[in-house]
């Protein structure tokens, strides 16, 4: 039997999700083990004191603590899963428009935000090098304003468990998987 | 107080490199320019102070909001208005930079230092300076950003921690952007090439292929020259190409 790893499964997307693994036979894990198949971080920290825009005093603290919650706390998880990964290697992270350079509207939360933004750059630049070693990725945003959870649940399930094409390093035409993008529950993609 | 037509600009890590290039152009174009500093060993900017007395010196951390505020306060006291901020200041990701999977494991302190510095200190500085950039009349905001920057673009596999806060420098740009553009405020993000590294004696170091004061000079250009597409946020490099974010 293969594992999944959850960060959490302290939210209703979670717990949504790991449903459907355990429904196709995959036992859920919160703790490092043998043969985890994924890694998916299933949190969604808030900070609300950081909840400002410029001009009303942003709080640093506030913003770093965001970003530790954002970048630190599932990178230093990954970290110690990473060894134990077998195929297909899926590394599975949730973001959403607020990270995008190209599409963000807000003007609040500069903490989560750009932690958002750099961890979609440390996800892009680790599967440049972790392609070659068998690793997979995922960057997924389950729209959760608009879906319940359990249709955000079920529309991640088979995202992350669906292979993309990928003929290997020489063939430019068919690298879908070696090109990393960011797909929200219908499917479509956000800029970075 | 002195006579508005006189601009004023704070310009960050000017230590060396771009920004001191950039802080001497500016002053010798006749701008007030208070210029920040955190190298105890680099003295380039005192011995720029002797030739530009409108070029001051002042020591700012720009990962320590109380330093912000008391250079905030100065020049509030003896200006009173700010018409460009400069947000240079930077720390390069070094050896060992983390990298998922390498042979170290990813240093989390030196990831979250590089975050306060590279990412979070340009909204923090534009929001501690709001009230002189308010009195200003220029409004312009330039941010010294980089071609590791974009995710679009990325095809590097180490040096993750310089990597991810310039990515998030854009997007902390990008929500200034939305809040400020509409009160009339302009920006520039600027890719400024891989610049050799100015020593304490002022001597350029082998690697780098550009010379920050040609770097600067183009900056400079940038900064004094409107643009007819002010609503868009574009990440530009010295050849006036526009990179992909």
């Amino acid at each position: 039997m293969q594992n999944v790893y959850f960060t959490t499964l302290k939210n209703d997307f979670a717990r949504g999700l790991a449903a459907q693994f355990e429904n196709h036979g995959y036992q859920v894990v919160t703790e490092s083990c043998p043969d985890i198949a994924f890694f998916i971080d299933t949190d969604f920290p808030e900070v609300p004191e950081e909840d400002r825009q410029v001009g009303e005093g942003i709080n640093a603290e506030a913003a770093a603590a965001a970003y530790r919650k954002v970048v630190c706390e599932p990178l230093a998880k990954l970290e110690t899963v990473l060894p134990y990964m077998t195929s297909p290697r899926r590394i599975c992270f949730t973001n959403d428009v607020r990270a995008s350079v190209n599409w963000s509207a807000e003007t609040r939360g500069y903490g989560r935000n750009m932690a958002k933004a750099a961890l979609n750059q440390i996800l892009v630049l680790s599967k440049n090098g972790l392609i070659e070693k068998g690793y997979t990725f995922r960057l997924f945003d389950p729209l959760l304003q608009t879906l319940s959870a359990e249709q955000a649940a079920g529309s991640a399930y088979a995202y992350f468990t669906h292979d993309r094409f990928d003929d290997g390093p020489d063939n430019k035409f068919r690298q879908d998987e070696r090109n990393l993008v960011v797909r929200d529950a219908l499917g479509r993609e956000i800029p970075w | 107080m002195y006579n508005q037509a006189k601009k004023c600009a704070l310009v960050t890590g000017a230590d060396r490199g771009l920004g001191l290039s950039l802080a001497r152009d500016l002053a010798k174009a006749g701008w007030q320019v208070y210029a920040g500093r955190i190298l105890s060993e680099y003295t380039l900017l005192d011995d720029l102070h002797k030739d530009y007395l409108n070029l001051i010196p002042v020591w700012l951390d720009v990962s320590k909001p109380a330093d912000i505020c008391l250079i905030r306060d100065r020049i509030a006291q003896d200006v009173g208005y700010l018409d460009l901020l400069v947000s240079n200041a930077a720390l390069m990701g070094g050896n060992g930079a983390a990298e998922l999977g390498g042979v170290n494991p990813i240093d989390f302190d030196a990831m979250e230092l590089s975050f306060r510095i590279n990412s979070l200190a340009a909204p923090l500085l534009v929001d501690i300076l709001f009230p002189l950039l308010e009195k200003g009349n220029m409004k312009r905001l330039f941010f010294t950003s980089s071609e590791i920057s974009s995710i679009k673009l990325m095809h590097r596999t180490g040096d993750m921690r310089y990597a991810m806060t310039k990515a998030a420098l854009n997007l902390g740009v990008r929500m200034l952007h939305n809040s400020l553009r509409p009160l009339g405020y302009t920006f520039r993000l600027y890719q400024p090439g891989w610049m050799k590294r100015v020593q304490p004696d002022g001597t350029r170091s082998e690697s780098g292929n550009v010379d920050p004061d040609d770097s600067a000079r183009v900056a400079l250009s940038l900064i004094l020259e409107e643009r007819p597409d002010e609503d868009r946020l574009i990440l530009i490099d010295r050849f006036g190409h526009e990179l992909a974010f």
